[in-house]
């Protein structure tokens, strides 16, 4: 197998003249669970309807297994092996949870019993519960119950937390966790949340106006990601042009908060060599990655 | 599976459906005892007149029943509720089995439904000196159903992009303005689809043009569809 479960390479689509995705590019390892960041509109759920094949892009190409997502015939195949959980969490009302698992089931050869029976106990779903009568929430851990059953390799999910209580988000991050630490399996999901994403991602990508802005793994960011507080001895007459790196600044006073992506030592060497200047450098957190990126672009 | 789902999705308009079909009996039962006298006898025009009439009655079957298999996504009326698209959209099946699957459900469900109309026709109206054979009735039911389907796979063709209700009327609307142009203009009385329909009754033969315009027109439409829901994104 391909050391990419999906791969996207200049991925452009647009609605009516308005461009969703303006070249975005994405490669997700197999085994890892991806986080997919971005503010509403920014083209997430564009990226997954891609994907899954339910639009065809307007330029670019995307793969996933390493066969091309908008192929019908390959489509198919995809699909069989990777379980979905959709933005809106809609599944057949007039079902009820026994008949959809039942319904869902004919489709997979590989549906595991005893997964299933796992999954219903875990969640806590009644079997003969109406899907109509289901919370989002419930219907959310419904879907996850359909893709990991069927020993999905890939599981997409959109947005899978929304509507869940604090108790149930904190059991499904552990879950998905569990999910691909003892089965390898890739997971991708999209989400608003960014202490989740911080809590069980490996990698992450920031997404915003259709194209990526950060991508890699969670560690590597936060290494190469660094805060720097610099005290002026004296407020400066001229702005400083700061070095290659410095991807945010705002000066208030003597203060001069910077936010540096790489070549954190020559920013900092840069920044002593200022006239009475000290220098501090903090953690930076996904958030503050997140913000920084989304605001200036 | 498929099929359980279609079942499922078109079971109350299968009910629906079958009452359409059974309400004309019901009325006639119910209008039959206070008849004090046998109807009047009409002409083979007239008779054919009426008979057109009733098999524009039973075309609607097929329209209440039309679907293709994934859900439109909103129309100029209202939003449909769409979300179960993507989940269907994400099953390991074609588009072709999705569309296939749902519309060939909803024609079979109309066919047994249609055979109704030669049971009230048989035990309502025909005398046994009207000479109509059982092998005409069954005629009948035959080319009422294939006739019918062109109606069906119309239906399915804008189901692909209205949702059920906009669909419904306005697959109605147009077999009334149909039926009202056929039987108006005398022009188009060699092509009125809704006499080749009854027409067994009469002529104790299947109308084999009107059968093979019908399978045309129900082919060419039915591929139309289903290269809306091939092409169409979601």
């Amino acid at each position: 197998m391909s050391d990419w479960v999906i791969q996207a390479r200049g991925l452009q689509k647009s609605f009516k003249g308005q461009p969703a995705l303006t070249g975005l590019n994405l490669e997700v390892p197999a085994g890892s669970i991806f986080g997919f960041l971005g503010r509403n509109g920014a083209g997430k759920t564009t990226t997954i309807r891609l994907l899954m094949g339910f639009l065809k892009p307007d330029g670019g190409d995307a793969r996933v297994f390493g066969m091309p997502a908008g192929d019908s015939a390959a489509g198919i195949e995809i699909r069989r092996r990777l379980g979905f959980v959709t933005e809106d969490k809609d599944l057949y009302p007039y079902m009820t949870v026994e008949q959809i698992i039942r319904f869902t089931r004919s489709f997979f050869p590989t549906w595991r019993v005893d997964s299933e029976k796992r999954y219903l106990k875990l969640f806590d779903l009644p079997p003969s519960r109406k899907i109509s009568d289901l919370s989002k929430g419930m219907r959310s851990k419904l879907m996850l119950l359909l893709g990991i059953s069927h020993g999905a390799e890939l599981l997409i999910l959109d947005e899978p937390t929304e509507g869940l209580d604090p108790v149930a988000v904190d059991d499904m991050l552990r879950e998905l966790v569990s999910i691909s630490a003892t089965g390898g399996t890739t997971i991708f999901f999209s989400s608003h949340q960014l202490e989740e994403v911080e809590q069980i991602a490996d990698r992450v990508c920031i997404i915003d106006h259709g194209a990526a802005v950060v991508t890699g793994s969670l560690d590597d960011l936060k290494t190469q990601y660094q805060r720097l507080r610099v005290v002026l001895g004296a407020e400066l007459r001229t702005p400083v042009q700061w070095g290659d790196g410095a991807e945010h600044v705002r000066q208030d006073g003597r203060t001069v908060d910077i936010l540096a992506s790489r070549n954190v030592e020559a920013i900092i060497n840069q920044a002593r060599s200022l006239p009475g200047a000290s220098v501090e450098r903090f953690p930076v957190t996904l958030k503050e990655i997140f913000l920084e990126h989304v605001r200036s672009n | 599976m498929l099929w359980y789902k279609g079942w499922l999705e078109t079971r109350f308009q299968a009910v629906f459906a079958l009452l359409f079909a059974v309400f004309p009996i019901l009325l006639f039962t119910l209008a039959t005892p206070h008849a004090a006298n046998p109807a009047p006898q009409m002409s083979v025009a007239q008779a054919e007149s009426a008979a057109g009439f009733f098999a524009l009655y039973y075309s609607i079957v097929p329209l209440i029943l039309a679907g293709s298999g994934v859900k439109a996504q909103s129309t100029w009326m209202r939003k449909a509720v769409q979300g179960s698209v993507y989940f269907t959209l994400s099953l390991p099946v074609s588009r072709f089995r999705l569309f296939a699957t749902r519309a060939g459900l909803g024609m079979l469900e109309a066919v047994a439904i249609l055979t109704i109309a030669p049971c009230f026709l048989r035990i309502a109206f025909i005398e046994p000196q009207d000479h109509v054979s059982h092998s005409d009735l069954f005629a009948f039911w035959v080319t009422l159903s294939v006739c019918a389907s062109a109606f069906h796979f119309l239906a399915v063709l804008l189901s692909t992009f209205l949702d059920d209700q906009a669909r419904g009327w306005l697959s109605m609307l147009g077999l009334v303005c149909l039926y009202g142009l056929l039987s108006k203009v005398p022009l188009l009385a060699p092509v009125n689809i809704f006499r080749a329909m009854v027409s067994p009754l009469f002529t104790h033969s299947f109308p084999w043009s009107s059968i093979g315009v019908s399978l045309g027109a129900a082919a060419v439409l039915g591929l139309a569809a289903f290269r809306v829901v091939q092409t169409r994104e979601y």
